[in-house]
């Protein structure tokens, strides 16, 4: 089981990604934050296993996010659900730390995997 | 709006690039089957606008989305209010009732500007990836607006020409119709060309100087 934030300024987008990752069979628990301002304050409270996070959000959007945890040396892997498909904004992405990007419409077995594989590594380090 | 045979071409090749995979996209998303007609375009300014949104009603549901780079405007996507309705509910996954709902909710609003975002990235990603190009987007806006002010509140001058895409599409059978549209001022849409003169030698010189 993990401790998964989920960062998404669209409620209906959080709904749908929660169920996703809190589906049947995962176990995961789900925190949400609207923003990335408020995805900042819930990390400097909890100990979470992985963020999954939006781009595009208002206040503090998701690239910032990943810049403020990329410049804090944060250890939380990140995973980035966009639907900014280009290439070069996809590099970038990764290039501030995204360990995994998802295309909307994403599928959940994919991200599901993808939560997987990064709490194994974290487990075997 | 004055274009070479050549820009025309180069024109039609960036939409249909960006509608390349829409169809499957928008199936994921709204967990419906969909099928997307590529659109009839047309470039106008205010005074054809009229003509091409002469099928829809007097208030329509406008969603925009600003998109930031190598060539920058705002996307929109217009839809009549039952037809944002049939979209909202297949999004959500909620039954289509059979009282009509009187306005949009806060998730439906939520589910269009969600839609929209799928579809004004794809089209503009589609065409970086091709361009080698990388846009920035903004979070979208959802109105309820009369139709007669499109035009207005989606150009800050009257020179400003709109990219009108026309489509028809269809929702586990039922038919949509919804127009997409960029608006570009005068100097980005020279800069699409300009863009798509890089993969489409010969696009320029330009009518004026041709």
């Amino acid at each position: 089981m993990a401790k998964v934030l989920l960062v998404d300024d669209s409620s209906t987008q959080r709904k749908f990604i929660q169920k996703d990752i809190e589906g049947e069979n995962s176990h995961h628990h789900v925190t949400t934050a609207a923003n990335g301002e408020e995805a900042l304050e819930k990390i400097g409270e909890n100990d979470f296993d992985c963020i999954v996070t939006d781009l595009l959000m208002p206040i503090i959007d998701g690239e910032e996010l990943l810049q403020k945890l990329h410049d804090e040396n944060c250890p939380v892997p990140i995973i980035v659900i966009t639907a900014n498909s280009s290439q070069k904004k996809i590099e970038e992405i990764k290039e501030l730390g995204a360990r995994f990007v998802f295309n909307k419409p994403y599928e959940s077995q994919e991200l599901l995997a993808a939560i997987s594989q990064l709490i194994q590594a974290k487990e075997v380090a | 709006m004055e274009m070479t045979d050549l820009q025309r071409n180069a024109l039609t090749e960036f939409i249909t690039i960006g509608y390349g995979d829409l169809e499957e996209h928008l199936e994921r998303f709204v967990h419906q089957p969909v099928q997307i007609e590529l659109p009839d375009w047309q470039t106008c300014y205010e005074h054809s606008v009229d003509q091409a949104l002469r099928h829809f009603p007097q208030r329509v549901v406008a969603i925009e989305q600003e998109f930031i780079g190598e060539f920058s405007g705002k996307g929109f996507l217009v839809l009549r209010k039952e037809d944002a309705f049939k979209f909202s509910s297949a999004i959500l996954g909620e039954e289509q009732t059979s009282t009509k709902k009187a306005k949009l909710e806060l998730d439906d609003k939520d589910a269009l500007k969600e839609l929209t975002n799928v579809i004004i990235n794809r089209i503009i990603c589609s065409a970086d990836n091709f361009l080698g190009d990388a846009h920035d987007f903004q979070v979208p806006k959802c109105f309820t607006i009369p139709t007669r002010n499109i035009f207005n509140i989606y150009t800050c001058a009257k020179s400003f020409p709109l990219l009108f895409m026309k489509t028809k599409l269809r929702i586990a059978s039922q038919e949509v119709h919804a127009i997409f549209g960029l608006v570009l001022n005068s100097t980005n849409f020279d800069a699409l060309l300009g863009r798509l003169e890089s993969k489409y030698p010969g696009c320029y010189p330009s009518p004026q100087a041709s």
